[in-house]
């Protein structure tokens, strides 16, 4: 390590230990000052790890948690960086506050899109794990096409590395790599003779190659599935990994079947199901086997930061992230998937960091909620107006919203909904304020 | 039971981007109100269509790339459009929908991707200087609010032929320099607002009466309206 190096590698360390200690927790500020001194010092703290990179649009998070916690039975070190620290210098911040170096230490990063040419620049990764790519904040991100080549430009500087990609994504199969690639996928159609078409608010459903659209053979949500193209012949890779049978489908779990094996995660929704199978390719790449990935996954503990399940008034209310229309739908889904009655909150805010254009929530298939089931629907956030009305056009009547006019109030709301629970459906600065909202008044601790 | 409303529904499957499906939803859930069936049909890549058979015709922005794709197809309707078009029916185009609708537009390497030719105006792609946020106008109905996100900047090419959709007071609208908002031309309307644009209720209504006009206009007599 050079003296740049060491003294940049020295601040960061010991302002990331005053931080830890004076202060609640880190930030990205001891990789942002020893970033400063020392531009490339993510390479000379990554020096001796195996990294694995795990990008894409939606489940980048829990593709990671699960990822590392597969890992964990394999490996004495395995580092990770937290969620909301995935771009460089919360990835220097994570290096900086990691325990002494064991034998082979292991990095599992989760990487914001644009970041992953810029953390490339400066480590080789072992591996890439590519979740998928769907339209997120086009404020912030632009278009699909321009979100992959900006992963493909890290992809490009490690050309040696494995890429294991999601095989029902046609745009994963859009450009030859020189890289090995192994693609992971669902496999649990019987009919192969089934012609469908995505929804009509799928995006990226041309054929790459000669630009027809897509049909598929099956279809798991959005634009993934067993995709083919009728003009040209074009269709999905072989998958290495696949999902044969999905064999039980609810809020808090699901049950189903990788290569002939049954598995349980304890998190609802067929998205996690694809990011378990995600984890599950890769951690089979890196030599686990199956036992100890089932023990995993099966190991029952929230580590699911983006659905957290909070009392209010007695009630049990779910509370989900919400910041895509494919998220979106797929938070849906999952709700549907509740035998039990619910009703439902939605607080809309448009900085940046939810979408500062919130005609996205057009683009979630609201018009599938069964309203005739929800009793009541309590809206909020600063962008009230716009949810209050995409629930009225989707099928709401105007009774079953329900206005508030602050967070205190629409937590008194939620709290008074008819049913025993709810699911508070939030963007990202709403959710920051709700929970603030909440440990102020003591209905949870505060940090949670 | 009577006849639906009917709405083509322009390439829904690759220009549906920025939740402008929105302004179709809502303009259905308004029919609907008012006791109509309304009927919505994708008309995409290789499908065919005829003028006399809707009521309405929408036409949201896409991606770059998508847009390219449909510029080709788009131009076996060119006369269908420009009929349905001059005989005063009406139709929304947003985004690329709306610059599709001009000449040409020009991308931001040089290149000219061909438009429709219906309407004298251009666009010029600036891929540097986008065009990103709220946007409040000052349009025949009142004010509405909506959200840009375009690198096309569309001018005029025909000042006594095109009328603005509005006046910019917050944004930019169809370029930084003429402070004027889409373009209204015969029951024709193109804009740059997302948001969706008819979540304003003031434009929602305009359009849905002159769609109810339309509607009339084709069951009674099966035959097109004239420009009022």
């Amino acid at each position: 390590m050079s003296i740049k190096a060491a003294f940049a590698s020295l601040v960061g360390k010991s302002s990331y230990w005053f931080l830890h200690n004076f202060r609640s927790g880190g930030s990205s500020f001891p990789g942002k000052i020893a970033t400063r001194i020392d531009p490339r010092i993510l390479g000379h703290l990554a020096k001796d790890y195996d990294v694995i990179i795990v990008t894409g649009t939606n489940g980048k998070t829990m593709t990671t948690s699960l990822l590392t916690k597969i890992l964990n039975e394999q490996y004495d070190e395995v580092l990770t960086n937290p969620s909301g620290s995935n771009m460089l210098q919360g990835i220097v911040t994570s290096f900086l506050s990691a325990p002494k170096k064991g034998k082979r230490p292991l990095a599992v990063l989760e990487v914001d899109e644009a970041n992953v040419a810029p953390v490339c620049e400066q480590l080789t990764p072992k591996a890439f794990l590519l979740t998928n790519i769907f339209r997120d904040q086009m404020d912030r991100y632009g278009e699909i096409y321009t979100t992959y080549q900006k992963i493909l430009d890290g992809i490009k500087l490690a050309p040696e590395a494995t890429v294991i990609a999601n095989g029902d994504a046609p745009i994963f199969h859009s450009v030859k790599l020189p890289n090995p690639t192994i693609y992971y996928g669902f496999d649990n159609n019987d009919d192969q003779h089934k012609d469908l078409r995505a929804s009509f608010n799928s995006d990226g459903v041309l054929c790459p190659v000669c630009n027809h659209i897509l049909h598929y053979h099956m279809i798991t949500y959005a634009n993934l599935g067993d995709y083919f193209c009728p003009n040209c012949g074009f269709s999905r890779p072989e998958l290495t990994d696949a999902v044969t049978a999905v064999q039980e489908l609810r809020p808090t779990f699901s049950n189903f079947i990788i290569n002939k094996q049954p598995l349980t995660v304890h998190v609802g929704g067929m998205y996690n199901i694809y990011n378990a199978l995600a984890a599950y390719t890769m951690a089979n790449f890196l030599g686990v086997d199956h036992d100890k990935i089932a023990d995993a996954f099966n190991y029952d503990e929230q580590v699911f930061g983006r659905q957290e399940v909070i009392k209010l008034n007695g009630k049990r209310a779910t509370i989900i992230l919400v910041k895509n229309p494919v998220g979106l739908n797929q938070v849906f889904d999952l709700i549907k998937t509740d035998p039990h009655p619910y009703s439902l909150g939605f607080l809309l805010n448009a900085h940046a960091a939810d979408g500062k254009d919130t005609s996205w929530i057009w683009d979630g298939e609201f018009e599938g909620l069964p309203f005739a089931d929800i009793p009541e629907i309590v809206v909020g956030g600063e962008r009230m107006k716009d949810i209050q009305l995409r629930f009225k056009v989707a099928g709401a009547k105007d009774d079953q919203v329900v206005t508030s006019d602050s967070l205190t109030d629409f937590i008194a709301k939620a709290g008074q909904v008819p049913d025993d629970q709810l699911y508070i459906l939030t963007t990202y600065t709403a959710m920051l304020a709700l929970r603030k909202q909440l440990a102020a008044q003591g209905i949870v601790s505060a940090g949670f | 039971m009577s006849e639906p409303i009917k709405i083509a529904y322009l390439y829904e499957d690759l220009m549906n981007t920025y939740g402008d499906s929105g302004d179709v939803k809502i303009l259905r859930y308004l029919l609907e109100n008012d006791g109509y069936q309304v009927q919505v049909d994708n008309v995409s890549l290789g499908d065919n269509f005829s003028d006399d058979d809707y009521d309405f015709i929408f036409f949201g922005g896409g991606q770059d790339f998508e847009q390219t794709i449909v510029a080709q197809d788009l131009q076996r309707h060119q006369a269908t459009l420009r009929d349905y078009i001059e005989a005063g029916k009406p139709m929304l185009a947003i985004c690329g929908g709306y610059q599709l609708l001009g000449d040409y537009y020009m991308t931001s390497d040089g290149g000219t991707i061909k438009g429709l030719s219906i309407l004298p105006l251009h666009t010029i792609f600036k891929a540097d200087s986008r065009m990103i946020g709220d946007t409040k106008v000052k349009t025949p109905w009142g004010e509405m609010t909506a959200f840009e996100n375009h690198s096309g900047r569309t001018y005029f090419d025909d000042n006594s032929n095109l009328q603005p959709l509005g006046e910019v007071i917050e944004g930019y609208g169809n370029n930084p320099e003429d402070k004027q908002e889409g373009v209204h031309y015969k029951n024709t309307i193109g804009s740059y607002s997302h948001g969706p644009i008819l979540r304003n209720e003031n434009v929602a209504k305009a359009i849905k009466e002159m769609i109810i006009t339309n509607y009339q206009a084709r069951t009674t007599a099966n035959k097109p309206i004239e420009n009022k």
